[in-house]
């Protein structure tokens, strides 16, 4: 009963997967960069506004779009230490309200002393912002307002000084927070999927011993079920440059129809310590028992030797499979 | 099996980002009374809401008198 055996880079078990979850994060990545081209600005401006009151700008054309919406952002400038409430209007060409969004704006600095160590601190959060999609099919005129509903001090008064604000209108601008939190989560069901390609089969046949030399038996194998072959070592400080791997197989009545002697090079772990490991890929045609065995060369390093067989696995990448076929 | 679930799931993800993105599901629709997907910018929240596609101020706009600024103290 004679084996063949052949060995054959193969792309066949590749798990293709990853590499969907990493397209639909490019495609992300492409949506994101496209969105900076797409917006177009429309106004940028500074107005002041006193309290009490509140300031319009130029109308400008609101037009309907598949993609995007009109953005407002407004920035107020104001001293430290003070607080204004203002207001996004939206209005006809009528002065009537269409929509309007209150930002409660404000700015503080002072000191702080902890442990002996001191310092100054300032916090602010001055910039609003209203995204406009229309409904209708035409092109409608509007008209963006602030208003400055409140203004005051941290200490309660009522300050009646204008605030400056620095209005922006961008036509076509997109909603990059969906963009954002996609991109986090697309990256994890990437990393996740990469990382259970890496676990895909399942273990047939497993030994750790403190040894050099290692033996397992199971029933493996089919001509559609890819066997991953990985054997750990753990050797010591007396490991020399590089280990030989012999590896047998054995088939149901004992006869070696498979041997090999893989080099493998002392890999540093920690003080003293060097792990080594080895992977290899059969495809053995005919689903029987079939016993390997690995002996590492030479023994006297060696401290603990772990033998681990898989079926049915996937791969990320294309891999060299030796295929044994004793029919 | 478990790979192809995953990598379907970050499929699905990416384009409805991408949908919700560039169709500004959460932007203010303008004369819309319905608005289940606004989310604000900057925490610049609507002042006002849609009754039969007219806007209408909310009356919360008074009370923002009280406002008192941001963080008091906190941080370095």
């Amino acid at each position: 009963m004679a084996a063949t055996k052949s060995s054959q880079k193969t792309s066949r078990f590749v798990e293709r997967s990853p590499l969907i979850a990493f397209v639909a994060l490019v495609m992300l990545v492409l949506a994101g960069a496209f969105s900076l081209i797409n917006k177009q600005t429309l106004v940028e401006q500074t107005v002041a506004v006193l309290p009490g009151t509140s300031a319009s700008l130029d109308p400008i054309e609101l037009n309907p779009k598949w993609i995007g919406a009109l953005r407002v952002d407004v920035t107020a400038s104001i001293p430290t230490n003070r607080w204004v409430t203002y207001e996004v209007q939206l209005l006809d060409t009528e002065n009537n309200p269409i929509g309007s969004a209150v930002k409660q704006a404000w700015r503080e600095s002072g000191t702080w002393q902890e442990d002996g160590e001191s310092g100054s601190w300032q916090e602010q959060d001055l910039k609003g912002g209203i995204d406009i999609r229309s409904n209708t099919r035409q092109t409608e005129p509007i008209i963006i307002a602030i208003s400055v509903l409140n203004y005051g001090n941290t200490a309660g008064l009522e300050v009646s000084e204008a605030v400056t604000f620095r209005v922006t209108a961008q036509d076509g601008a997109i909603d990059g927070r969906y963009l954002w939190v996609g991109f986090v989560a697309v990256f994890l069901f990437w990393i996740l999927s990469s990382m259970a390609t890496g676990k895909s089969g399942k273990t047939v046949a497993h030994r750790f011993i403190d040894d050099s030399d290692a033996g397992v038996r199971a029933v493996m194998g089919g001509a559609n079920s890819l066997i991953h072959v990985r054997v750990n070592t753990t050797t010591d400080e007396t490991s020399p440059r590089q280990f030989r791997i012999d590896l047998y197989i054995k088939d149901g009545n004992g006869e070696k129809i498979y041997f090999r002697r893989f080099p493998l090079d002392r890999r540093f772990a920690s003080k003293d310590v060097y792990r080594q490991t080895l992977n290899v890929y059969f495809l053995l045609k005919q689903r029987a028992s079939y016993g390997f065995y690995v002996e590492v060369l030479p023994d006297g390093p060696v401290d603990h030797t772990g033998l681990i067989i898989r079926e049915n696995i996937n791969t990320r990448q294309a891999v060299e499979v030796i295929t044994i076929d004793n029919s | 099996m478990l790979t192809k679930g995953l990598a379907t799931c970050a499929l699905v993800i990416a384009i409805a980002s991408i949908v919700a993105a560039y169709t500004q599901v959460s932007a203010l629709h303008l004369r819309q009374d319905q608005q289940p997907m606004y989310w604000s910018r900057y925490n610049t929240r609507q002042s006002g809401v849609y009754r039969d596609g007219v806007w209408v101020p909310l009356p919360i706009r008074s009370r923002y008198t009280s406002f008192q600024g941001g963080a008091s103290g906190v941080g370095k």
